[in-house]
């Protein structure tokens, strides 16, 4: 297990997503992108946490927490997307406009 | 073939799926290209030798988060509007090379593995309340968004 390969794989996960919510407009996409920011979070954590040779178990409640809050943005991602979709928004983020300065 | 080598193939794996999110035009087959990705990751957390962690990602992640998601956007029909792929990609390149400075120095040095989650175990008694309190926050946020969303929709059943 090389560290330097992991984390290069990781870098690029978060590029790949951070260049997404650049340039995608729709509003799951973007969220989508933000799933994709936890995982690559979670592969370095997991990939820093397996390597230590004093394995204990003080890592795992940061790896609980990313878990937990990538699973209620999913959560808050659902909701989003029935209410828009009742509401008859649409999912461009160009044209939720209503808060703009 | 050495261990090693399986690094690769899951990790093109990841990245493909990755960019299949954003290429693809239908949202529906961007949120099966994220339920891949996180698949992926499964396996490689498994290739770490993370057992209990592969599997967790697995139930909760591939099984459960993008069964809701799924289900969420099934009913919409509208593809997504266009966007510049090329700026996209030229994005992505410019972010992994800007961001892979950050651990240029790093030792590349082969380490073995460890289960640390299945030595976790007693430990975790320790950190109780804090483990109640995100199933706490988890479950907070479902009622919240189920009450939102009963307020300002009208569903029809």
């Amino acid at each position: 297990m090389i560290i330097g390969y992991i984390l290069a794989l990781c870098t690029i996960l978060i590029s790949i997503a951070l260049a997404g919510i650049a340039t995608d407009r729709h509003l799951i996409a973007i969220m989508l992108a933000v799933e994709l920011i936890f995982l690559s979070s979670t592969v370095a954590l997991l990939t820093f946490l397996s390597s230590n040779q004093n394995a204990d178990s003080s890592g795992i409640m940061l790896l609980l927490s990313i878990w937990s809050v990538a699973a209620v943005e999913i959560i808050a991602l659902i909701a989003f997307c029935v209410y828009i979709k009742g509401s008859g928004f649409s999912f461009d983020v160009s044209k939720l406009s209503k808060m703009r300065w | 073939m050495s261990l090693d080598l399986l690094f690769f193939p899951i990790a093109l794996l990841i990245i493909g799926f990755s960019v299949a999110l954003f290429a693809l035009k239908k949202i529906l087959r961007a949120v099966i290209a994220l339920s891949g990705a996180f698949l992926m990751s499964s396996l490689f957390f498994l290739y770490l030798g993370q057992t209990l962690a592969a599997l967790l990602q697995l139930f909760v992640f591939v099984g459960g988060l993008p069964t809701y998601l799924i289900v969420a956007v099934a009913a919409e029909e509208k593809d997504k509007e266009r966007f510049d792929i090329r700026l996209f990609f030229l994005l992505a390149l410019l972010l992994s090379i800007v961001l892979s400075s950050t651990f240029m120095g790093i030792n590349t040095e082969v380490t073995t593995g460890n289960n640390f989650l299945a030595l976790a175990g007693s430990a975790l008694q320790a950190y109780s309340m804090i483990l109640y309190l995100i199933v706490f926050m988890l479950f907070s946020a479902t009622i919240g968004s189920i009450l939102a969303i009963k307020k300002f929709v009208k569903l029809v059943v």
